[in-house]
């Protein structure tokens, strides 16, 4: 349908809808207790399955993927990163894959079917949630999304500082930004379904494992 | 070939009893209380569900305009969108730009909107390869069945069930082990995920100041679905706009805690536009198809509060009916007390008129709705139509109550009426109790014994007792 | 002495007479004098809940005449039937020639836990009993549209010798729903099943309930499964009389 006339006849029923009257409204930031916001995030973090570390990154992420068993990662570049994170990684022997997704379909195929084994990616996050173990993911020029969303282990790098209460408290001061990117994502912990007898599995289509280094 | 009851009464009658209905009754019960749970741990959750109505009534109340900014966000962006009046018209955009782009396969997302309109079996009947990614979708895609809760299609479905649909269906070895059957399927959508022609979402919030969409999921396929293909369409519903961000942040706040006792679903995905230049990945094409299908309808009428659903389940995990019948008895793709009310607003009474009144009006689900719609009004409002309209599902009960109408407007007839309960007391009932009722009001008894009415009934104790 | 109508309901009028005396003796009892306006008949939930409101109307209309005639509190042993009087009755009157009686009305209105707690400011009767575990129903539209339940609760811990029990699910519907409860028995039937399963799960000898409607229909439940568990109105409880 036209959309001039799709309009008017969604004008017309609402002018007829007979609704409750309602009140201007505003974003209730709630009035939670006053916590140590890093203590809260971690015990959320914990309590939706993700994991926190306060070591150093590249030691922690170096250490991830000898248990893996791999020597690549997907993730942000350099300049994303805290600085020198990038560099030691690779110190470190581990190669950055390429995140860049040619624009033809054909060349999107072959490069993302090559995504299918990568077991490890490497992000940064711009904001965490004390309250839900949330962080805030923009993605952009070197970063891509499937960083944080095709491998088996997420690892992401959060300075303490980022973290407010909640994401009422977040967007309250930050709203306006989710425009800046073509995608912003919250994510909470690992993958998770229970649609198996209601059963919580992790790792069904996102990462199975989550892990937060507070810097 | 089993051939599907036509009416509410007669599928529900299959379902009391059932496994499925057994299954859903014990997971609507553990949902219920974990949501429970997550209201008493969070004290500001009422206070942000009274926000939350405030959000979606007011968008309600000007809707066209919320729409016609959303839209040209959308643009601004980069992204296309298409006005579909029905199932009909937004199944032809999305078939002629499958055709235009050379599709072949499709993921999707899980999206009440598309099973609404048939989307899959329309695209399938034309020669496209549509795989459901979200894993209980998948699993009753496979199945070939309709799922049976909003937020938990397979939820009638065991483990054994599963095991034997995957060997059945991928080829696999059988194993009813749950995490056995997750790893199964994550190695088979992903391989599908990524070399996929299009991908399809829903949209659980789209935001009007923005032109953005939120896609919100706990397993990471609607993320994939709307990252991986070149082409994104995004189908809408057209009442699940919001005006700001701030508003979607609101909703965000409520509508896991309310469905789950999550406090945040794990992915809250905001898309504002394709990808841009410079973005390493994404789609490249971003196509929003807002979708009227009988909305502006139950806008125009009584049941417009309806629409400011957000599809979280906390009803159906409330309901007694739902409870007891589990989903499938409702017959359409919205189950529960949101389906009884939202399949007849949208579809018409007819052949809906039974819904609005498979509830006892206990209100439950009002209690927990995170936007506090007042759904026993709106079936109130649905049944009146009915009755006013002709569809009443129930023939005795006009005539029935007109009589009975009759008997209760004036003493003498009241009096009267009373003294033929006391006669049929005398006449059917045995030791003060009726087991048997003829008729059509053997539905009572079935089950339950009957009181016999009262030989003597309370006004003429009051008479004798009072000397009048 | 406070001077109060007595509205009955059908369902005690017809079916269960001695809720009402056991109304009327516990009224009297605190202290208040009770009228019986007899042209009273029902209030037309049975209908507005079937869709029928033009029938609804009539006997609501009716009814408000006859109760409009007279002065003081009204007093309603059912949730449901205060709901309707107090809550849908005056929306079915706006703009008709019944209105501000059906204003008036409502606004004398009260079930008769809610009056004797809230508006007399009574909960201890000093009733006693011998030894028996109580657990209480509560009806729905009482519940959740006129936060009845508080009330009968105190009124039921008041009774010397008696125990309440609380059920798992204390929220959850008996599956009456007025002709829902022939009209699609099985639902019905499935949803009540739930419900006895619970009472009878708490141990307890004696449902007490303020709605009549609910109490038929779970006693009937009861009786079919040979239960030895009872089923009495809160009025019935807490009268002395037998």
């Amino acid at each position: 349908m036209e959309r001039d006339a799709f309009i008017a006849r969604v004008k017309a029923a609402a002018r007829a809808a007979r609704l409750p009257d309602a009140d201007p409204p505003g974003l209730v930031v709630p009035d939670l207790p006053e916590v140590d916001l890093t203590e809260a995030f971690v015990a959320a973090l914990g309590r939706v399955g993700g994991v926190a570390h306060r070591d150093d990154p590249v030691e922690v992420v170096l250490a991830l993927a000898d248990r893996l068993g791999t020597s690549e990662y997907l993730g942000w570049d350099d300049e994303w990163l805290p600085p020198g994170v990038g560099a030691g990684l690779r110190h470190g022997g581990l190669s950055a894959l390429a995140g860049d997704v040619p624009s033809d379909a054909e060349g999107r195929r072959r490069h993302q079917s090559g995504y299918f084994d990568v077991v490890l990616g490497v992000t940064g996050a711009e904001a965490g949630f004390a309250e839900t173990g949330t962080v805030v993911i923009r993605s952009g020029p070197g970063r891509p999304r499937m960083a944080s969303l095709i491998p088996e282990v997420h690892v992401v790098i959060l300075a303490e500082e980022a973290i407010c209460r909640s994401l009422a408290h977040w967007a309250e001061a930050n709203a306006g930004a989710i425009v800046d990117a073509a995608n912003v994502v919250f994510v909470t912990g690992p993958s998770r379904t229970g649609d198996i007898e209601m059963r919580l599995n992790v790792g069904v289509h996102g990462p199975r494992e989550v892990h937060v280094i507070l810097v | 070939m089993t051939v599907t009851p036509v009416t509410f009464v007669e599928r529900a009658r299959q379902a009391v009893g059932s496994d499925v209905a057994r299954s859903n009754r014990v997971g609507a019960e553990r949902l219920a209380g974990l949501r429970e749970a997550a209201r008493q741990a969070y004290p500001a959750f009422d206070e942000m569900r009274d926000a939350a109505r405030q959000i979606r009534l007011r968008t309600l109340a000007h809707l066209d305009d919320h729409l016609q900014r959303f839209a040209d966000q959308v643009e601004r962006n980069g992204g296309h969108v298409f006005f579909a009046a029905d199932g009909t018209e937004a199944i032809g955009y999305i078939q002629r730009l499958i055709q235009d782009r050379r599709v072949r396969r499709v993921v999707k997302s899980k999206s009440m909107v598309t099973e609404e309109i048939a989307l899959n079996h329309a695209l399938e009947a034309s020669g496209v390869e549509v795989v459901e990614t979200d894993l209980g979708e998948f699993i009753i895609q496979l199945a070939g069945e309709h799922p049976s809760h909003i937020i938990a299609p397979a939820i009638h479905k065991t483990a054994a069930d599963v095991g034997r649909l995957f060997a059945d269906k991928l080829g696999v070895p059988y194993t009813d082990d749950a995490d056995e059957l997750n790893r199964i399927a994550r190695a088979h959508l992903r391989r599908i995920f990524l070399e996929a022609d299009l991908g399809i979402s829903g949209v659980n919030f789209g935001v009007a100041e923005t032109g953005s969409i939120c896609v919100v999921t706990n397993e990471g396929n609607g993320r994939l679905v709307t990252t991986a293909p070149p082409i994104h369409v995004a189908v809408m519903g057209m009442e699940r706009v919001v005006p700001t961000v701030g508003d979607l942040a609101q909703m965000l706040e409520v509508l896991a805690r309310s469905g789950t006792g999550q406090g945040l679903s794990v992915y809250s995905n905001i898309v504002t536009g394709p990808r841009r230049v410079g973005d390493p990945d994404g789609p490249d094409e971003l196509h929003v198809v807002i979708l009227d299908n009988g909305r502006s309808r139950a806008l125009a009428a009584d049941t417009a509060e309806i629409l400011a659903c957000i599809r979280c389940g906390a009803c159906l995990n409330v309901c007694p009916v739902y409870r007891a019948v589990g989903g499938h008895a409702y017959g359409s793709v919205y189950t529960g007390p949101i389906g009884a009310v939202v399949t007849p607003a949208l579809m018409g009474l007819d052949p809906w008129a039974d819904l609005p009144f498979a509830s006892t009006l206990c209100g439950a689900c009002r209690d927990v709705c995170p936007v506090r719609i007042d759904i026993p009004r709106m079936l109130l409002h649905l049944r009146r139509r009915a009755a006013d309209e002709g569809h009443h599902p129930f023939r005795w009960v006009a005539p029935g109550l007109r009589a009975y109408r009759i008997a209760a407007t004036g003493p003498r007839r009241w009096r009267t009426f009373l003294g033929l309960g006391a006669l049929a007391a005398r006449l059917f009932g045995r030791s003060g109790r009726i087991e048997r009722l003829p008729f059509h009001a053997s539905g009572w008894t079935r089950f339950r014994s009957l009181r016999a009415p009262a030989k003597k009934p309370f006004r003429r104790r009051w008479g004798e007792r009072h000397g009048t | 002495m406070t001077r109060v109508q007595l509205f009955v309901t059908c369902l005690v009028d017809g079916f269960a007479p001695e809720v009402g005396t056991a109304v009327t003796e516990v009224l009297e009892r605190a202290g208040c004098t009770v009228e019986f306006p007899d042209a009273q008949t029902c209030c037309g939930q049975p209908a507005y809940n079937a869709g029928l409101v033009a029938d609804a109307e009539a006997m609501a209309a009716y009814n408000v005449e006859v109760l409009d005639a007279t002065d003081g509190p009204i007093v309603v042993p059912s949730g449901s039937c205060t709901d309707m009087l107090v809550h849908h009755v005056p929306a079915l009157a706006e703009g008709t020639g019944w209105e501000q009686a059906a204003r008036r009305v409502a606004a004398r209105t009260r079930e008769f836990t809610q009056f004797l707690v809230d508006d007399l400011g009574i909960s201890d009767l000093g009733v006693l009993r011998e030894g028996c575990r109580v657990v209480y129903h509560s009806s729905c539209h009482g519940m959740r549209n006129l936060g009845l339940g508080r009330h009968a609760r105190a009124l039921i811990d008041s009774v010397t010798g008696v125990e309440r029990v609380e059920p798992a699910q204390p929220d959850q519907c008996c599956g009456f729903g007025g002709l829902f409860a022939v009209e699609m028995p099985e639902v019905s039937a499935a949803i009540m099943d739930a419900k006895l399963d619970d009472l009878e799960a708490t141990g307890a000898d004696l449902v007490v309930g303020g709605d009549v409607s609910c109490l038929l229909h779970l006693e009937g439940g009861l009786r079919r499964r040979n239960s030895p568990l009872r089923v009495c109105h809160i009025a019935e409880l807490l009268a002395t009389e037998p």
